[in-house]
């Protein structure tokens, strides 16, 4: 491709390609700087008209949750003269592509949605419907800042043309694009499956952009943690197994990285499963009944992860305890996330605050066990011993069967455990791990 | 926990004598770091063999004859646990067992006379 104007365009790359056009990354020499490039498919220049389509994203301006086009240039692509739109190069990932990676948190949320109805309503305020607003015309920049990059180019977004009655119809479609980009914004975040589902309610039947900013406001503070609902269906034996096999291949290749990578993955899993409203108990009688069923769940939630974390212990020697240290303190850091409080009398919640690092200790120290691993068993016994002396508990099985608890502090076991005063662990990325004796 | 950790060892009853060897050894390494408390001042986790090896009392012999058998070559003793002899280990399964014996009492479990 060239242009065939005064400024040179630099053609780096090609980096998308839709129905009616292709995009690139180029650089504009003379002011040298990276721009994005697009140019419409030869085939649909009848139907999509480049030209429109800059001007009626020029008439947005320049506003941090849109695009900013900076003009219009002749350029000249498989022997075919075309218009191209000339736009702010954008370092970031499509919303829909990032929805395949990490969780967002309260405040990536928040940001995205708030972006996005930010820069809906400045097109609003311009006169543009966008009638296109998919998953992939949304890029998230560092921190998950919004950018709109694209409208429906085959037709005439313009809302003065229209009438009343029409132009509210667009308003409402666009409405609608929003709404669903908001619900699926939350539903891939940290907050728990209860409250997604309040938010969802709320969204149904939301006739403005400012009706859903005012949700989305009200997420601050306005969620109200639910009571103990109907538990969620246990991971499948069949989840188990196939987890041990995948475990078995990286234990036969000798890619104790893979396995890394494996453990902290199953790991995360477990996060969210105790994220889930299944773990959350309040405004609730608390029985030893409700307590034991609790744990019950628990242990099949734990399952995911802990055949990993028990045969990883087939290569079991100190060097791996730094990555078993990181997978129960995950586990800690699960049950700190839960918020349970330590009040007089409610040992039961006592008890579920230090079943999962327990149990975690427990299956590293069984499959150290069943592997003849004695060194990584003596150094998981000697922490679980300065467990024990600081927190009184007489009887560890107790711990694992929902017992009483010996611990009136509330404290998280497991950072007296470690000797460890924080109480906050980070959730460490595998390549973190490090190797270390333990002695 | 058969539930999840069945995948290591599939048959449930050989499950069970594994674990509860397992949850034995694991009193044995606690009072093991624990000897030269008092008795009645050690604290050792126990666990299910409390009731289903109430009948075998000879549970930590078992773990004695293999040592005595391996001597040196005995993996624990390798990993440098219970001093890395059997006279030390003999006398943390003795530690062990009346430590178990106080539990089993105390929690009501009825036991043979030794």
């Amino acid at each position: 491709m060239v242009n065939d104007g005064n400024a040179t365009l630099e053609i780096l790359e090609q980096i998308d390609s839709g129905l009616y056009g292709r995009v690139f990354r180029a650089r504009q020499s003379e002011l040298d700087r990276v721009v994005a490039v697009k140019v419409i498919r030869s085939e649909y220049s009848h139907r999509v008209d480049a030209v429109g389509h800059a001007k009626a994203l020029a008439r947005v301006g320049v506003h941090p949750n849109v695009v900013t086009v900076y003009g219009v240039e002749q350029v000249t692509v498989e022997e075919v003269k075309m218009p191209a739109m000339v736009m702010e190069w954008l370092e970031g990932e499509q919303f829909g592509t990032r929805l395949g990676g990490p969780r967002f948190s309260e405040q990536e949320v928040r940001r995205i949605c708030m972006g996005v109805l930010d820069g809906m309503e400045r097109m609003h305020e311009a006169g543009i419907q966008h009638g296109d607003l998919h998953f992939g015309n949304i890029i998230l920049l560092a921190d998950c800042h919004p950018k709109i990059i694209d409208i429906d180019a085959s037709q005439n977004r313009s809302l003065g043309r229209l009438s009343d009655i029409s132009r509210e119809g667009a308003i409402a479609s666009d409405v609608d694009y929003c709404r669903q980009l908001v619900q699926r914004a939350f539903a891939h975040s940290v907050l728990i499956p209860s409250l997604v589902n309040q938010l969802d309610s709320k969204l149904q039947g939301v006739m403005s952009l400012a009706d859903i900013r005012a949700i989305v406001e009200w997420t601050r503070d306005g969620l109200q943690s639910p009571s103990y609902s109907v538990p969620i269906p246990p991971p499948t034996p069949e989840t188990a197994e196939r987890l041990w096999t995948k475990v078995q291949e990286y234990i036969e290749g000798n890619r104790p990285a893979s396995l890394q990578g494996l453990i902290m993955g199953q790991t995360r899993l477990l996060h969210d499963e105790l994220r889930s409203d299944r773990f959350k108990v309040t405004g609730i009688e608390v029985t030893p009944e409700r307590v034991r069923e609790r744990l019950v769940q628990y242990e099949e939630c734990a399952g995911l992860l802990l055949p990993a974390l028990a045969i990883g212990c087939h290569w079991g020697d100190e060097s791996h305890w730094n990555l078993w240290k990181q997978c129960i303190e995950t586990a800690a850091n699960c049950y700190e996330d839960l918020g349970f409080e330590a009040r007089s009398g409610m040992v039961h919640y006592l008890d579920l605050r230090q079943y999962p690092p327990l149990l975690l200790f427990y299956a590293s120290a069984l499959g150290a066990f069943l592997n003849e691993r004695f060194k990584t068993l003596r150094a998981l016994v000697r922490n679980l011993n300065t467990y024990m002396r600081r927190s009184a508990a007489t009887s560890l099985s107790s711990c694992l069967t929902g017992g009483q608890s010996k611990s009136p502090s509330g404290t998280n076991m497991y950072s007296t455990a470690i000797g460890d005063t924080t109480r906050r662990y980070p959730i460490t990325s595998a390549k973190s791990c490090t190797t270390s004796s333990v002695r | 926990m058969y539930n999840v950790l069945g995948t290591v060892v599939p048959v449930r009853a050989a499950f069970e004598i594994q674990f509860d060897r397992f949850e034995y050894f694991l009193g044995l390494m606690f009072c093991a770091e624990q000897q030269n408390r008092k008795p009645e001042d050690i604290i050792a986790p126990t666990g299910t063999f409390l009731w289903r090896r109430a009948r075998e009392p000879d549970f930590g012999e078992k773990f004695i004859a293999q040592a005595r058998e391996r001597g040196d070559e005995w993996p624990p003793f390798q990993a440098g646990i219970f001093d890395k002899n059997l006279p030390a280990f003999e006398y943390v399964v003795g530690l062990f067992d009346e430590y178990v014996d106080r539990e089993r009492a105390r929690k009501g479990v009825r036991m043979p006379r030794r």
